[in-house]
């Protein structure tokens, strides 16, 4: 069954199973995210968000899936467009931060111009405007927060994959990070956050317990 | 008193511009690089490959490829003289003696060289490099482009080494390129000739120009390591 492009829905997974060296880490029945949500995804260490999140970017094959579609895709693309993933602990290239922020606007190829345009919007509105000429992998933990979110924003992408995006934050970082990532839903962009602090504007509460998938509206 | 006369002489016909001198140096060059522009695409590839795929004889592979760095440069002229000669397997393309047979030879030796030490700076890499590239829509291809540039400061490093060991080999150069006068001399084999005629004056002229050649790859390769340090 593929259920994408009804009731906007951005993405659907059936029957989703993947093991490491013979453990089952996870087996989803099913899992819905439309255009717009709010998940926040749940679980103890080593339950499998991480694990989850990738296969839902893109990045990670599941050993079995009956069905994985994202928008309409009849097969979920590897390195999904239109989706974008953020590691516990982002990566930044080793550049400036506009050149970080502008790296998959010119994937897409966006013009000159245009993409000048949109990277500064980006970064103005996660706060590293400032260093936008500054190596990003030279920034604080807090704000190579912020550049990856900015190079998020950028593209605008339907949905966004967090994957603990306030671990190892100050208490400021946290508060600035948790005033971003609500607003990345703006435009109808899903977005699913793999964290242990509670979301005020969640839509669904996803935990994962031994591999399964508890999904509450 | 006659390696100091001959080190004066060295040193004027040095600062002359001596056209001869100028030729020589300048067939090294180019001959080099042209290696180096030949050699670096696979052996880029292949360091790619080799850090990112696990697959079954890719041990083996790597421990012939270490192995290949210390190959004779003598023994990969010989081999290539006899695939280059007239009756050889590679004989139609008429390239014995030639700078190409030359720049050939070169790239052969330097091959093993660009692909270990890329891949050493590309096993260096994080593997979060290549999933933000792609979840920001990168092709593979794009992908792995993204994950060289990352590891761009020890590409370069492997790239200077490559550029030294190619510019200093003699044994190749002189058994496809044949020393020949305004066409295939170049330093090294220029250095063997004058020396072996006595002309110690040019000799070491040459002498100077490649260890100036090799003081600034080194030099270089000091900077590329340096500004490739993490603070």
């Amino acid at each position: 069954m593929n259920n994408c492009g009804e009731n906007n829905i951005l993405l659907f997974a059936e029957g989703l199973k993947k093991s490491f060296a013979g453990k089952t880490v996870l087996d989803i029945g099913e899992l819905t995210v439309r255009g717009g949500e709010s998940v926040v995804l749940s679980g103890e260490n080593g339950s499998g968000k991480t694990t989850l999140l990738k296969i839902l970017a893109g990045l990670l094959r599941p050993d079995s899936a009956r069905a994985l579609a994202f928008a309409g895709c009849e097969r979920y693309p590897r390195g999904a467009p239109h989706s974008s993933y953020l590691h516990q602990s982002p990566y930044l290239f080793s550049a400036s931060v506009r050149a970080n922020v502008e790296y998959g606007l010119r994937r897409a190829g966006l013009p000159g111009e245009k993409r000048k345009q949109k990277a500064e919007d980006a970064m103005r509105w996660a706060g590293v405007l400032h260093l936008a000429s500054a190596r990003a992998d030279r920034l604080s933990g807090g704000e190579q927060r912020r550049a990856a979110l900015a190079r998020i924003r950028a593209l605008s992408p339907r949905l966004c994959l967090l994957d603990e995006p306030l671990a190892h934050l100050d208490e400021e970082g946290i508060k600035r990070a948790e005033e971003l990532i609500p607003q990345l839903r703006k435009g109808g962009c899903a977005v699913v956050t793999a964290t242990h602090k509670p979301f005020a504007d969640a839509t669904q509460q996803w935990r994962l317990q031994n591999g399964k998938l508890i999904c509450e509206q | 008193m006659e390696a100091a006369t001959a080190t004066a002489q060295a040193l004027r016909l040095l600062f002359s511009g001596d056209e001869e001198l100028l030729e020589i140096i300048g067939v090294s060059l180019s001959v080099s690089l042209s290696a180096l522009a030949l050699a670096a695409p696979p052996a880029l590839f292949a360091a790619y490959f080799l850090a990112c795929r696990n697959f079954a004889g890719r041990r083996a592979l790597l421990a012939v490829l270490q192995s290949l760095l210390s190959f004779p440069t003598v023994a990969v002229g010989l081999i290539l003289y006899l695939l280059l000669s007239r009756r050889g397997v590679l004989g139609a393309w008429e390239l014995l003696f030639t700078p190409a047979a030359m720049a050939l030879g070169q790239a052969v030796i330097v091959f093993p060289i660009l692909t270990v030490f890329a891949l050493a700076a590309l096993q260096k890499n994080d593997s979060r490099a290549r999933e933000t590239a792609l979840t920001l829509g990168a092709g593979s291809f794009r992908a792995a482009l993204t994950e060289i540039g990352e590891a761009r400061f020890g590409v370069i490093a492997a790239l200077l080494t490559g550029f030294g060991r190619a510019v200093s080999e003699v044994g190749c150069a002189l058994m496809v390129g044949g020393n020949i006068a305004h066409y295939t001399r170049n330093i090294t084999t220029a250095i063997a000739l004058e020396t072996g005629k006595g002309k110690f004056a040019e000799g070491i002229a040459l002498g100077i120009v490649l260890v100036a050649l090799a003081l600034a790859a080194s030099a270089l390769l000091s900077l590329a390591q340096g500004a490739g340090r993490r603070e």
